[in-house]
Parts: C-alpha cells; sequence; structure tokens
C-alpha cells in the first residue's frame, strides 16, 4: 500500500513532466552551462580543467538541483494542491519518498547528459572508471536529492525560496559534495585511489538523510 | 608581530565579542520591556474608555435625541 | 527553563568573576607552551568557546525534537535562543581559529578539519536563523524551525567526519590541541577552570535570551489579540 503511494506520487509528477518538457529540458540546459561556465571561468588549460574535472560535474549538479528541488513543489505550492497530494498519498513519507525519488531521477537525467559531455570537453578517459563513477553518481544523486525534498517542500510556501533553499541545502550537503567528488575523482583516474571510505561515507549520509526525511517530511509540509 | 600581539588579539575578539553580545542583549530585554509597558497602557486606556462611552451615551439624551432629529 | 531565567543576576555575575579568574590563570598563571610558547594561550579561549557552541547546537536539537512532540511554544523559544547563542560561539571559534592559526602556521586560514567543520556548522545556524526571520505565522515557524534544526545537528557528525577524510588525504597543519601530550598540569587547571567559566556564561545568555523571546511572544500575543477585537 505504501509503496503503491510512492509510486502514486512518482507516476504523477513524471506524467507532468513528460507532458511538458519545459521543466527538465531547462534544467539540463542549465546544468550544462553551468559547466560551460565553469570551463570559462578555469580554463583553457585543459591539465587544469582534468585535475577540477570532478570538482566540476558536482557544483554543476549541485546547482542545478537546486534549482530541481524548488521546481518539484513548483504545481503544489502555486495552486495550493498540497491537498491534492494527500488523496492520491495519505502518508505524507510517502510523499516523500516519491518527490525524493522523482528529484533523483531528474538529476540523473542530467548526468546522463553531463558526464559524456565533459568527458568530450575536457577529454576525459572514462574506461577504468565507469562503474565506479555509476556508483558515486547514483550515491551522491540520492543524497542530495534526500535534503533536497525535504527542504524543498519545507521552504515551499515561504516568500524568500529562491534565496533560502540553496542557504539551507548547500551546507548540509557538504559531506555528500566530499564524497561524491573524491569517489568521482578515483573514477576519472581510471580507478585508482582509495575509494572504500568515500563509498562508505557517502551510504552512510544516504541513509541517514533518508531516514531524517521519511521521518520529519509531515512536519516539513504542515502538522 | 609577536606571540603577545596574537594573543591580546585574541582576548580581544573573544572578550569583546562576548560583551558586544550582553549589551545588544540587555539593550535588547529593556527595549521589549518598555514596549509591553506601553502597550498595556495604551490597551489599559482603550479598556476604560470603552466602558465610559456607553455609560456616557446613556447618561446625556440630549446628544441621542440630536442625532434623531437630524435623521427625521 | 524559568530557573535559567531566575538565576539571571546570579549566573551574570558568577560568570564575570569566573571568567577574570580563568584569564587570570590563562595568561598569566599557566606556563608557556613548549612548542607554541605563549601563542598557546589562546587555547584557553578557542575550546571553551567551541564547546559552548556545540552545546549550543545539542541544545537546538533537542528543543526542536521536544518542540515537535510537545507542541509547547517554550521549547521553540528555547531552540530559538539556543542558535542565536549557537551563532555567536561558533563565529567567535572560527575567528579565534584563524587568530591562532597565523603565528603557528604563517597562514590565516588552515583547511583544519575541526575549523572547517565549525564554520560549515555556522552556516548551518545562520541558514536556521534566516528561516525564522521569512518564516510568517509564530506556529508554522517553529515547526519548520524545528526540523532544520533537527537535520542540521544530525549533520554534525557527518561534517566532522568528511572534513577530516578530506584533510586525512594533505596532512598538513592540524589543531590537535586535547590529545597533546605535553599539556602542563596547570594548563589543564586554567582550562577547566576557563570551560566552566564559559559555560556558566551560556547559561546566563540563555536565560536572558529566554526572557527576551517570553516578552516577544507576549508582545506578540497582545498584538493578536488586539487584532482580533477590531
Amino acid at each position: 500500500m505504501w509503496a503503491d503511494q510512492v509510486w502514486a506520487v512518482l507516476r504523477k509528477d513524471v506524467l507532468l513532466e513528460a507532458r511538458s518538457r519545459a521543466n527538465v529540458n531547462a534544467i539540463v540546459f542549465f546544468a550544462g552551462l553551468v559547466l560551460l561556465v565553469f570551463s570559462f571561468a578555469l580554463g583553457p588549460n585543459r591539465a587544469h580543467l582534468q585535475t577540477a574535472a570532478a570538482g566540476i560535474l558536482w557544483l554543476a549538479l549541485i546547482f542545478s538541483g537546486v534549482l530541481a528541488f524548488g521546481r518539484i513543489y513548483q504545481i503544489e505550492a502555486e495552486n495550493g494542491a498540497f491537498e491534492g497530494l494527500l488523496l492520491v498519498a495519505q502518508n505524507r513519507s510517502a510523499i516523500y519518498l516519491g518527490k525524493m525519488l522523482g528529484a533523483t531521477v531528474v538529476m540523473l537525467l542530467v548526468e546522463i547528459v553531463l558526464v559524456p559531455l565533459m568527458a568530450v570537453l575536457y577529454d576525459l578517459d572514462l574506461s577504468g572508471g565507469m562503474p565506479i563513477l555509476l556508483l558515486a553518481c547514483l550515491l551522491g544523486t540520492i543524497g542530495f536529492a534526500a535534503v533536497g525534498a525535504l527542504y524543498g517542500a519545507l521552504t515551499m510556501s515561504l516568500r524568500a525560496r529562491e534565496v533560502l533553499l540553496p542557504l539551507l541545502l548547500l551546507p548540509v550537503t557538504v559531506p555528500i559534495l566530499l564524497g561524491a567528488v573524491k569517489a568521482t575523482g578515483v573514477a576519472l583516474n581510471g580507478g585508482h585511489g582509495d575509494l572504500a571510505v568515500w563509498i562508505e561515507l557517502l551510504v552512510a549520509f544516504d541513509i541517514v538523510f533518508v531516514t531524517a526525511g521519511l521521518l520529519t517530511f509531515e512536519y516539513a509540509v504542515g502538522e | 608581530m609577536s606571540d603577545w600581539s596574537y594573543v591580546t588579539l585574541a582576548y580581544l575578539v573573544a572578550w569583546g565579542g562576548v560583551t558586544a553580545y550582553a549589551v545588544a542583549l540587555a539593550r535588547r530585554v529593556i527595549a521589549a520591556r518598555r514596549l509591553e509597558q506601553r502597550l498595556r497602557a495604551a490597551l489599559d486606556m482603550e479598556a476604560r474608555t470603552a466602558v465610559e462611552e456607553p455609560e456616557r451615551r446613556a447618561g446625556g439624551n440630549s446628544t441621542a435625541s440630536g442625532w434623531t432629529a437630524e435623521g427625521e | 527553563m524559568e530557573w535559567i531565567e531566575r538565576r539571571g543576576q546570579v549566573l551574570g555575575t558568577a560568570a564575570l568573576g569566573l571568567l577574570m579568574v580563568g584569564g587570570y590563570l590563562g595568561l598569566v598563571w599557566a606556563p608557556p607552551d613548549v612548542n607554541q610558547h605563549d601563542v598557546m594561550r589562546i587555547m584557553y579561549l578557542h575550546v571553551p568557546i567551541a564547546w559552548d557552541g556545540e552545546l549550543a547546537f545539542g541544545v537546538v536539537f533537542v528543543a526542536s525534537i521536544m518542540y515537535l512532540w510537545k507542541r509547547d511554544l517554550k521549547w521553540d523559544r528555547l531552540a530559538a535562543a539556543a542558535a542565536e547563542l549557537g551563532v555567536l560561539f561558533t563565529a567567535l571559534t572560527v575567528a579565534l581559529g584563524s587568530i591562532w592559526a597565523r603565528p603557528v602556521w604563517g597562514v590565516w586560514w588552515t583547511w583544519d578539519p575541526k575549523l572547517t567543520a565549525t564554520a560549515v556548522l555556522f552556516i548551518i545556524y545562520v541558514g536556521y536563523l534566516m528561516l525564522r526571520l521569512v518564516a510568517e505565522d509564530p506556529v508554522r515557524r517553529a515547526r519548520q524551525a524545528a526540523v532544520v534544526g533537527i537535520v542540521g545537528f544530525l549533520d554534525v557528525p557527518l561534517i566532522h567526519l568528511s572534513s577530516q577524510l578530506w584533510r586525512g588525504l594533505h596532512q598538513g597543519a592540524t589543531f590537535r590541541v586535547l590529545q597533546d601530550p605535553t599539556l602542563d598540569d596547570r594548563m589543564q587547571v586554567a582550562l577547566i577552570v576557563n570551560l566552566v567559566a564559559f559555560t556558566v556564561l551560556f547559561a546566563f545568555f540563555l536565560g536572558q535570551r529566554l526572557s527576551l523571546g517570553r516578552l516577544e511572544q507576549r508582545r506578540d500575543e497582545i498584538l493578536w489579540e488586539e487584532a482580533q477585537r477590531v
């Protein structure tokens, strides 16, 4: 039953997005733009860019992620439709998970575009590190989405949402940023490097914050 | 800069920061207390006039008829 | 909670006295360090103030949970008061860390894991206070702040862990004060006295800030009643 609710929320958002692809397209383009802008700011020395590649990737992901976490609640915020969501899924924690998974999907789509783009722009060799890269992207994205789906809902009704969401989100997600960048760095290095400890960090963060999100979401949206 | 200048700087920053906060807090508390006094005084005034007004109206018939006379 | 407010004068005088004693012990009585000489005396400020910051956030965490459980606004008042103190003390911690780093390593900033973690914590709680500023009605504000207070605190161990791992790969300037085996007996005494002094100071500030919170809540109640009557 609970899983059905999660699926219902996720499906509704995905269908809405699929029909008007403006939302996801804009976010993907924005991420690509951030990548480009960082390249201008830090380049054109290819060696420098290669060293900074993992960091630049995750910065682009964070900034587009902040947009995404705001957008997944935009419909509900604008139309006061949050009560409508409760018809679809009575359990607020199910709504949380549905929203979180939706945000994860959006960010994964961004990554699918961004990673090859970056490999081309910076002449990166992804051959040795692909599995690690996939793992790092997945774990890191889940971590961001876990906090993002919570704080996005929390700030949904506030008039200063655009500033407050990143202000709250970024410091809390520092551990995920550190872990994801380091793990991605190992992947881009052909798989050589101290990986285990970063993966453990990412997993720990994911577990803690998905749990925290499930438990506190009802308070974030109003009870 | 010598060692002791850094130590002095540190102690100034720490004790200075703490003192500044203590002063700011004290001022906020005083301002809040004063505001509450004024609010209470204003509300008491209002409550008293609210009681006095109907008494005055009931006692002075001329005022009341003055109105109705105009109306007719 | 009320007993802290009522003991304001006692706590304030005690804090002042203890700080003066602690200051004397730290600046005069305790010997200079073997390695860092007199610069080490900054420790008698830095460690207690850092502790106050962590204590404050612990209070925010507990108060936030208590509010969500009991829905009594007095817990929200406690969280707000403690958060403000936390921002004060973490800001001072970071500033003192910087002042300490300069003579020891020649730089105004070192990516020391604990200092970095404290800086992140500072930003988390500034965000908490900003949220309280823009939220509109007191009940919703309390609820939203409580979530942020809880999530922020849960992040603390992860932030410490990740900063340590991050720096661990590039060994360099770190504060390893409390594990320092060369800590003299006198230095330990001075440190403990200052720790107690700053904890009493924390309690004093908390009481004062709670009184302020209560006055503000009463003012809001009065204004709300008025608005209802009109």
